[in-house]
């Protein structure tokens, strides 16, 4: 989950190094909060939260498989 | 033996899209009409595409390539002086290879935790990718496509990042969307008789921009109906409204 967040946000950003994700564990559902350069907020939320939207449901569809939730916050 | 299978509105415009993805000249190409096509009715209601298979000839065999060729192609065929042009699978692979989206799209399934095979084609100009997923398809396209639309725009967003110029690719998985298509267009059909017999407007749910244009193409030669998109955003829907005589 971490990785593909990581992927996901390196490739959409212009500073793939400042990218972050922790990962807060909590029972069932796992929290991943994605840190981003403060240029790159807008490349990974997009129009309407477009592209934050559809990182959420990869995520969702990721965990369906393994029966776990999870929530991604964008982090400041 | 590299063979594509190309389509286009008519079957020279296939071979010559099937050309350039080959990268070789017609001679080289053997070609097979898969479907002549048809235009359909104005143009429109039952328009075919045709539909060829071409396939590159490893080794030079003016014969093979002629023999077709002649049919289409006011190029005469190789000519005996000319020297042979080596031609390998590891080019014409290159050539169609494996794109920048279905990379992203395997790296992305791979993080994801599913294991998919992926095969690619070209239909028109589109290229499509094909997810086999077996009992996680329905996962992986999720409610009314949910899942596979999500999937779609961040491979995307992210092959448009890397290089502006490429195309735009289409994910789909097991035949879905093909079978919503289908669904979408009696959707309009059903809406368009409601609306008819009702003489009120009625308005489908929020729909994605290549589907609020399958309404609008389904119903654009129905002289009782107009259709509009509506909304803003992810909201955005299509209006169908009985036309007043």
């Amino acid at each position: 989950m971490k990785e593909l967040v990581e992927y996901i946000a390196k490739a959409l950003v212009d500073h793939p190094e400042a990218v972050q994700v922790n990962v807060v564990e909590g029972g069932k559902t796992k929290v991943l909060e994605l840190k981003v350069h403060p240029d790159d907020m807008g490349q990974v939320i997009g129009k309407h939260g477009r592209t934050a939207k559809s990182i959420r449901t990869l995520l969702n569809a990721a965990a369906t498989k393994d029966n776990i939730r999870v929530v991604l916050e964008i982090v400041e | 033996m590299v063979s594509i299978e190309v389509e286009g509105k008519t079957p020279e415009e296939a071979i010559q899209k099937a050309l350039e993805v080959l990268d070789a000249p017609r001679e080289k190409v053997k070609v097979e009409i898969l479907e002549e096509g048809s235009k359909g009715l104005f143009g429109m209601i039952g328009s075919k595409q045709a539909k060829v298979k071409a396939t590159l000839l490893e080794i030079t065999e003016p014969d093979v390539g002629r023999s077709q060729a002649s049919e289409f192609s006011p190029r005469p065929t190789v000519s005996a002086t000319k020297p042979p042009r080596p031609i390998t699978d590891a080019r014409a692979l290159a050539a169609l290879g494996d794109t920048p989206g279905k990379e992203t799209l395997e790296e992305l399934l791979r993080l994801m935790g599913f294991k998919a095979e992926i095969t690619q084609r070209l239909d028109g100009d589109k290229i499509i990718l094909s997810v086999h997923a077996g009992e996680d398809s329905n996962i992986l396209i999720g409610r009314r496509g949910k899942n596979l639309n999500g999937l779609q725009y961040v491979v995307n967003r992210i092959c448009a990042r890397k290089n502006e110029n490429t195309q735009p690719v289409v994910i789909d998985i097991e035949g879905y969307r093909e079978r919503r298509e289908e669904a979408l267009e009696a959707l309009a059909q059903r809406l368009a008789a409601k609306a008819k017999s009702s003489h009120r407007e009625v308005e489908t749910e929020p729909l994605s921009a290549a589907e609020r244009r399958l309404i609008h193409m389904a119903l654009k030669d129905d002289a009782e109906v107009r259709t509009q998109s509506r909304g803003e955003g992810p909201y955005k829907n299509v209006v169908i409204r009985p036309r007043s005589r």
